[in-house]
């Protein structure tokens, strides 16, 4: 075995069974120190998760105001709160309006979210929301089928509406070229979403072994197919970004990128 | 006293009761929010997005039913919306660990803990959610790939396969990283 063949088994093999590559191991120390570098990223990996999960010095703190915000959630206290913010902000205007400041006036800060931006993330939020992977557990086959078809459906409904939005955006002579290609790499980043829903989906439980690993496929199949979609939509980002010379969003369009790739099923 | 017991004394307004639910399941809503938003720094607002979650919807869980199920499924969506909200309402630094590794001062260059540890976060981070739980599972805490193909309603071929996706992501990335390591020593 060469160091080729070696390193395409490590890609996936598990590290705590290396004996059909001990022969290679013992004698190219590229390999040898590779595998090492596998061990301590783990490694290292782990122990952050375990210092995370054990570090509980914050809980009382954060246990008062969950107690706090959860309990305020009542309707009619959001009502309340956001009655008196009304009246305040009110009561704010009225005061400064016969006397506004004189003085030359300074430029806007920065240039504002249009409306339809702000439309798109809420969009996106609804989105995001809609889970397809509910336990099927105890559910009859009509249920189970049932289930997973108003999720699918609802999924879709939301993303066509986000898509349906992001069209409107980018035909809309009044926005500007740099909102069109943020909202398209909304949309990559909607398509990758679409793609998780797809391949993370429960799968029916009353299908027998070889269905469900069909059913399966077929998921990653077509999540594959959104995956490839958000390739290509970062790459115009990207293309854009460039042209117009907006540095951190063609960033962000590279990153998102690399995860639509990495995603994909090789 | 069992969780059920303690739901049940729950809804009928016993705040202790669900503090003592929390202490007791705080290091799996840690852990799941570490595994679904993939970094220290969102999960540790997704912890907290779910302790407000738990607050307001108890009364929605079924003391006649597993209670675990129920929890992970409210830790999920509190970590989705926290990452949601990160992204649309935070301007995003891309930060490259590994630029900020390789001018840092190595003088052999080697692919140590420390930068093992940036790198592989990089990789995790990127991971579906999905394939970060399984990684998790099986890597990590050393389950076996059938009993987390069990839990997860998954097949063990599904489970294997996302598996292999996620250590070829990971090791791929350290992968290209130590190759190019190497050449630059």
């Amino acid at each position: 075995m060469n160091c080729r063949e070696v390193r395409q088994r490590l890609l996936e093999i598990d590290l705590d069974d290396l004996e059909s590559l001990r022969p290679h191991l013992a004698c190219c120390p590229e390999c040898a120190a590779l595998v090492e570098a596998f061990r301590a990223a783990e490694f290292a990996l782990d122990q952050q998760q375990e210092d995370f999960v054990n570090q509980t010095a914050t809980l009382d703190a954060q246990w008062a105001l969950a107690l706090e915000q959860g309990e305020e959630a009542h309707p009619w206290r959001s009502l309340a709160t956001g009655l008196l913010a009304l009246v305040t902000v009110c009561v704010v205007v009225l005061a400064l309006w016969p006397n506004p400041l004189p003085g030359p006036e300074t430029p806007h800060p920065a240039a504002p979210v249009p409306l339809v931006i702000e439309e798109l993330e809420q969009q996106h939020d609804a989105f995001d929301a809609v889970q397809m992977d509910p336990d099927l557990e105890g559910l009859d086959v009509q249920a189970q089928d049932g289930l997973l078809r108003t999720l699918l459906q609802e999924k879709t409904e939301t993303f066509e509406l986000l898509k349906q939005t992001v069209e409107d955006i980018v035909a809309d002579d009044q926005i500007e070229k740099r909102w069109k290609a943020e909202a398209q790499l909304s949309l990559a980043e909607a398509y990758i979403g679409l793609g998780d829903s797809l391949a993370d989906s429960s799968i029916p439980t009353y299908l027998a072994k070889n269905q469900r690993e069909f059913y399966a496929m077929k998921l990653q199949h077509r999540a594959d197919g959104h995956y490839i979609t958000a390739l290509g939509l970062c790459e115009v980002v990207k293309a854009k970004a460039d042209k117009e010379g907006l540095s951190r969003l063609k960033s962000r369009a590279v990153k998102v990128r690399r995860i639509a790739d990495r995603r994909r099923s090789h | 006293m069992d969780v059920q017991a303690e739901l049940k004394r729950e809804t009928r307004g016993d705040r202790d009761a669900l503090r003592r639910i929390v202490d007791r399941w705080i290091p799996k809503i840690r852990r799941w929010a570490w595994v679904f938003c993939g970094e220290a720094g969102v999960a540790e607002d997704a912890v907290q997005e779910s302790l407000i979650r738990l607050v307001r919807f108890i009364g929605k869980a079924d003391p006649d039913r597993p209670f675990g199920p129920w929890l992970k499924t409210l830790v999920r969506n509190a970590s989705i919306s926290e990452l949601a909200r990160r992204r649309r309402t935070e301007e995003r630094e891309v930060h490259d660990p590994l630029t900020e590794s390789k001018t840092s001062d190595r003088p052999d260059r080697a692919l140590d803990l420390t930068m093992a540890a940036e790198l592989v976060n990089v990789a995790f981070r990127e991971l579906s959610p999905r394939q970060r739980e399984i990684f998790d599972q099986v890597d990590l805490q050393g389950r076996a790939a059938a009993d987390v193909a069990r839990e997860l309603g998954l097949t063990p071929g599904a489970v294997r396969a996302q598996l292999h996706a996620a250590r070829r992501a990971i090791r791929q990335h350290l992968t290209d990283e130590h190759v190019a390591l190497v050449r630059e020593a």
